[in-house]
């Protein structure tokens, strides 16, 4: 571990970008301090380890920007294919749509007239089970008399 | 401050002739402008992109990709499918550009993404290799602790490629941060407030960060060299 009151110096100082009284200052709590004395050594060995050893990355090529180009226009191409066959998608599906709409409308306009028909016929059953009163009876006590005396 | 630490690296190895070369146009421009003229010309061209200007966002492209190449080589270390990885990133950007608010530089939303994309490619990759103790060959060791103290001799080409490998998988044992933060400033020659700017940090964060840093890859190194001595130590009273 090294003095944290100085690790952010360390990399100036490497460099040579410190100024004289901090170099100074450096310099003295290196000869007393053996642990940041040797982290230091470390620091510049690995600078010339790299440095000696290393290359940097290539350049981009020449062709580079060419090459990007190319590829946002496949992507932007392999979008377009995405969007259009999405876009013939949502055709198909509204006309499927509207078509199960137009039959469901139809359906119910035919099942409704059905519906009716089937309430007249009850109608009629319900009439042909309970017979009409008898005409002309001047009280509920004649009327009463009829019905149990008509056959059920 | 890209030309000055261009120049260090040029010193450093020829190849890099070929990073100085190729410091872009737009580059240059941007040193003749101030920092607020720069941002405020970049961010009327990200308008541009966002409004479907491919011109614009070829110049956005042309202006970043030095730096986006920088980091993925940082993170990565693998050139196989670097300019891939860069392609996927300029995609990702351009694809999501409209979603980009402009509060913050266009760079480091861009860098970001890099970052991100790193991140993917290696969880899909799993290219984290497990770090095996492949023995150093004696005259590696002594070759490693001469270029430690600056005084070895040259390195013979085949040599070079063989430490660099031992090299790159001391630093797979770094987070990938680390590993970007030491590669952007000790390879590609960045300096910290740019490094801080890429990587969306503190300028004394990048400073403590990096200084860690450099003390765990040299602890892994000194591990590995100590390893590698004391194997040999075992094998000579037998021999």
């Amino acid at each position: 571990m090294t003095c944290s009151k100085y690790e952010h110096l360390w990399e100036d100082y490497l460099d040579g970008r410190t100024d004289a009284a901090t170099r100074a200052e450096l310099d003295a709590h290196l000869k007393s301090c053996a642990q940041c004395r040797e982290a230091v050594e470390a620091a510049r060995a690995s600078s010339l380890l790299l440095r000696s050893l290393l290359e940097p990355a290539p350049e981009p090529g020449l062709g580079f920007w060419t090459r990007v180009q190319a590829d946002l226009r496949e992507t932007a191409a392999a979008q377009n294919d995405f969007w259009g066959s999405l876009e013939k998608l949502a055709w198909r599906l509204s006309f499927a749509a509207t078509l199960a709409l137009a039959l469901m409308v139809g359906y119910l306009a035919s099942s409704g007239a059905g519906t009716n028909n089937t309430a007249l016929n009850g109608q009629t059953e319900i009439r042909a089970l309970v017979p009409d009163p008898a005409p002309n009876l001047a009280s509920k006590d004649e009327v009463l008399l009829s019905l149990a005396g008509s056959e059920w | 401050m890209w030309k000055k630490s261009g120049a260090r690296t040029l010193s450093k190895s020829s190849c890099n002739l070929k990073q100085m070369a190729h410091v872009s146009k737009s580059e240059a421009q941007n040193r003749a402008v101030s920092p607020s003229e720069a941002a405020a010309e970049e961010r009327a061209i990200v308008r541009r992109a966002q409004a479907g200007d491919v011109s614009a966002y070829e110049e956005l492209v042309r202006r970043h990709q030095r730096r986006v190449f920088a980091i993925l080589g940082g993170i990565l270390r693998r050139n196989e499918d670097l300019e891939d990885v860069a392609q996927q990133v300029f995609i990702k950007v351009y694809l999501s550009l409209k979603r980009f608010d402009l509060r913050s530089a266009f760079g480091t939303w861009l860098y970001k993404i890099a970052v991100n994309e790193c991140r993917d490619y290696l969880r899909k990759k799993r290219a984290r290799h497990l770090v095996y103790e492949a023995d150093l060959s004696e005259e590696q060791v002594w070759q490693l602790e001469g270029v430690e103290s600056e005084q070895g001799p040259p390195i013979s080409a085949e040599r070079r490629v063989e430490l660099q490998q031992f090299l790159n998988r001391l630093l797979d044992e770094l987070s990938e941060e680390e590993r970007a933060m030491l590669v952007l400033k000790e390879v590609e020659g960045y300096s910290v407030e740019e490094i801080g700017s890429m990587l969306d940090m503190n300028v004394n964060t990048v400073k403590v960060k990096l200084f860690r840093a450099r003390g765990r890859l040299m602890e892994f190194y000194r591990r590995r060299l100590r390893a590698a001595s004391g194997r040999r130590k075992e094998r000579k009273p037998q021999t």
